[in-house]
C-alpha cells in the first residue's frame, strides 16, 4: 500500500489536473468539430522543437521551448484564419493536412540529425508514470493561468465556439478570439503531451466531454459530469495499471474507452428528455 | 465509494510482495548485467533485471513494477554511456530511493574502466551525428570487457555487503578464470574469419566485431533511427555485389524486411542474432550468449566460404 501511494500519487494527481483542463477544452473542441486539433498542434510544436534541435539547442532549453511555442502560435493563427476565411472547406481537413505535413517535415528535418528521432518521440510519448513534482507544478501554474483567462472571458469563448454566426453578427472579432482559443489550447497541449503522451491527452480531451454530453444538459452540468467521470476513471485506470503492472498511459486510455462504451450502453437503454437540450 | 476504496486498500496490502530477505538487493537495467550479478552474488544476493533480453534498452515502456524494484534496491547497476538516458534518470527520480541517487554507492555505471569505441573527437553536435557523445555503449558484446565489468561490479557489491566480500571476490575470480578460458576457445574458432568484410543493419555489434577482427563496410540504417534512403540502398547493393560481401548481421529486435531483400538481391546471408542474455531461448547467461554468437557466426561464415 505504501508503494502504491508513493508510486501512483503523482501520476494520479497529474491525471486529475489534466482531466480538469482537457474536459473543459474538449467541450469546445466537440462544439467546433475539430476533434484532431490537439494531435495537429502537438505535432506542430514537435516540429518547432526539431528545428531548435537542428540549430544545436538542447531540447530542454528555453530556446527550444520558444521555438516550439512560436510554431504553436503559427498553427493557432493558421487554424483561426482557415475557419473564418475558408468557409467552403471543412476545418478538420486543414487540421488533418497540417498534422501529416508537420509529421513528415519533422522526419525530413531529422534526416540531418541522426537519432534525433528518439528525442522527438520523447516529446510525443511522454509517460505519465514518471511525472515529477516539478512537472506537476509547471502544469498547475500554466493551466491555472489559462483557466483563469478562459473563465474571465468565458462569454466570448463560449459564443465563438457555440454560436459563431451570431457572434459575427454581433460584431465580435471572431478571428482574434479564435486565435486566442487555439493559442491557449496549443499551450496546454504542448505541456500535457510532454507529460502524458498524445494518446492519453486525446482521451482526456474527448472522452469526458463526450460522457458529459451523454448525461448532462447545459454547459455547466456537462462539465461537472465530465469532470466527475474523468477523475473517477483516471484513478481507476492508475490503480489497474499498478495492480496489473501494465504501462500506465495505455491502461488509462483503455479504461476511458470502457467508460465511454458503458456510458453509451446506459444512455441508449435509458432514453431521457435531457439529451436533446444543449 | 468509500467501500470500493476500502476494498482496494485491502486488495493492495494483501498483494504487496513480501520479498525474501536477501542480504543485498541488486537491480540491473539489462539481463547481461543481471547474469553477471548472479554469478558474483550467488545465494546471498537477489538480482532483478528491468529490461528483458529481447527488448531494446534504448527505449522502455514505463511500468509501475520498475519503480517498485528500484524503491527496494540497494544497488542499481547499469550500462551507462547514455544507453539508458531516455528512461533511467526519470525512473530514479520516481523511485525516490536515496541509495540509488547519482554519486551514491548504490548507483553504479559499469562503463567505468571500459575503453569506449567511437568516442567523438572535437566538437560534439547532434547535427554531426554524434548521438552518443561518450562513445558506443554496447561494450558488453566484447567478452574481454565482461572481465572489467565483473571486477567493477564485484568491488561495489563487496563494499555494500562486507560480510560476504570474500565470497564475492572468490566467485569473481572463478568467473574471470572461466571466461578467460572460453575467450581463448572462441578466439581460436573465429580466427579463420578475421579480416572478413560484412554489412550490419545498425550500429550495435562494433565491440564484438572489433574483438573478432571483422570489418563492417557499411550499415543499412546509415543514419540511426531513420529509414535508409533509396539511393543509399542502391549504392549499398552495388558495393555488396562488387566486394562479394558474404554476410548481413542484425539483432532480433529490428524488422528484417529491408535486410532480407538486400540479402536476396546480393546473395549475402542474413544472420539475426540476440544482442543480450535472454534474447533467445537457451541463452541464459553470458557464457551462453557468446557461445551462441560465436557458433552462429562461425557456421554462417564457414558455409559462405565453401
Amino acid at each position: 500500500m505504501n508503494d502504491f501511494v508513493a508510486i501512483m500519487a503523482l501520476p494520479a494527481i497529474a491525471s486529475l489536473v489534466l482531466v480538469t483542463i482537457h474536459a473543459y477544452l474538449g467541450i469546445h473542441v466537440l462544439a467546433r468539430g475539430v476533434i484532431f486539433v490537439d494531435l495537429a498542434l502537438a505535432q506542430i510544436a514537435a516540429l518547432g522543437s526539431t528545428v531548435a534541435l537542428l540549430m544545436g539547442m538542447d531540447l530542454h532549453s528555453t530556446g527550444a521551448y520558444l521555438w516550439s511555442l512560436g510554431f504553436t502560435l503559427f498553427g493557432a493563427a493558421l487554424f483561426a484564419a482557415s475557419r473564418t476565411k475558408l468557409k467552403e472547406i471543412p476545418q478538420e481537413a486543414i487540421i488533418g493536412v497540417s498534422y501529416a505535413v508537420a509529421s513528415s517535415a519533422a522526419i525530413l528535418a531529422l534526416n540531418q540529425a541522426p537519432h534525433g528521432a528518439e528525442h522527438i518521440k520523447e516529446l510525443l510519448v511522454g509517460s505519465i508514470l514518471w511525472t515529477g513534482p516539478a512537472d506537476l507544478l509547471e502544469i498547475v501554474l500554466i493551466y491555472g493561468a489559462l483557466g483563469w483567462f478562459h473563465w474571465r472571458f468565458r462569454k466570448r469563448f463560449l459564443e465563438i465556439s457555440f454560436d459563431q454566426e451570431g457572434a459575427v453578427e454581433r460584431g465580435v472579432p471572431v478571428r482574434r478570439w479564435d486565435f486566442l482559443f487555439y493559442a491557449s489550447f496549443g499551450l496546454v497541449v504542448t505541456s500535457s503531451v510532454r507529460i502524458a503522451g498524445v494518446l492519453l491527452v486525446f482521451s482526456f480531451l474527448i472522452v469526458p466531454a463526450l460522457i458529459g454530453i451523454l448525461f448532462g444538459s447545459g454547459l455547466r452540468s456537462r462539465l461537472f459530469v465530465g469532470w466527475a467521470i474523468g477523475w473517477l476513471v483516471s484513478v481507476v485506470g492508475c490503480s489497474l495499471s499498478y495492480l496489473g503492472d501494465l504501462p500506465t498511459g495505455a491502461t488509462v486510455v483503455c479504461t476511458f474507452g470502457v467508460a465511454l462504451a458503458v456510458s453509451i450502453v446506459l444512455r441508449t437503454q435509458r432514453p431521457s428528455s435531457t439529451a436533446r437540450s444543449r | 465509494m468509500s467501500r470500493t476504496l476500502m476494498a482496494l486498500v485491502l486488495l493492495l496490502t494483501g498483494l504487496a510482495p513480501h520479498a525474501a530477505e536477501a542480504e543485498l538487493r541488486v537491480v540491473t537495467t539489462t539481463t547481461d548485467i543481471a547474469s553477471l550479478a548472479r554469478q558474483l552474488g550467488g545465494d546471498d544476493t537477489e538480482v532483478k533485471a528491468i529490461a528483458r533480453g529481447y527488448q531494446d534498452p534504448h527505449y522502455l515502456e514505463a511500468k509501475p513494477s520498475y519503480v517498485v524494484l528500484l524503491r527496494r534496491a540497494d544497488l542499481l547497476a547499469y550500462v551507462g554511456l547514455d544507453l539508458e538516458v531516455g528512461w533511467l534518470p526519470l525512473l530514479i527520480d520516481s523511485a525516490r530511493n536515496d541509495r540509488l541517487l547519482a554519486g551514491a554507492p548504490g548507483n553504479l555505471p559499469l562503463s567505468k574502466g571500459i575503453r569506449a569505441l567511437e568516442v567523438p573527437t572535437g566538437e560534439v553536435s547532434r547535427a554531426g551525428g554524434d548521438i552518443h557523445p561518450r562513445g558506443n555503449p554496447h561494450y558488453w558484446l566484447d567478452p574481454r570487457n565482461t572481465l572489467i565489468m565483473a571486477q567493477t561490479l564485484a568491488d561495489r557489491m563487496a563494499l555494500l555487503d562486507p560480510d560476504h566480500a570474500d565470497a564475492i571476490e572468490a566467485r569473481r575470480a572463478d568467473f574471470t578464470h572461466r571466461m578467460q578460458e572460453k575467450i581463448e576457445t572462441w578466439s581460436a574458432r573465429m580466427a579463420p574469419f578475421a579480416g572478413t568484410k560484412i554489412v550490419c543493419y545498425h550500429k550495435q555489434w562494433e565491440y564484438l566485431l572489433d574483438w573478432l577482427g571483422i570489418e563492417t563496410i557499411d550499415y543499412i540504417e546509415n543514419k540511426p533511427g531513420i529509414p535508409p534512403s533509396p539511393r543509399h540502398l542502391q549504392d549499398l547493393r552495388r558495393r555488396m555485389q562488387n566486394e562479394k560481401i558474404p554476410l548481413i548481421l542484425m539483432s532480433n529486435f529490428f524488422d528484417p524486411g529491408a535486410a532480407e531483400t538486400l540479402a536476396r538481391e546480393t546473395g549475402a546471408r542474413l544472420l539475426v542474432l540476440p544482442p543480450s542474455v535472454g534474447g533467445e531461448d537457451g541463452v541464459d547467461d553470458l557464457f551462453d550468449l557468446f557461445d551462441r554468437l560465436v557458433s552462429r557466426l562461425a557456421e554462417t561464415l564457414g558455409n559462405t566460404h565453401e
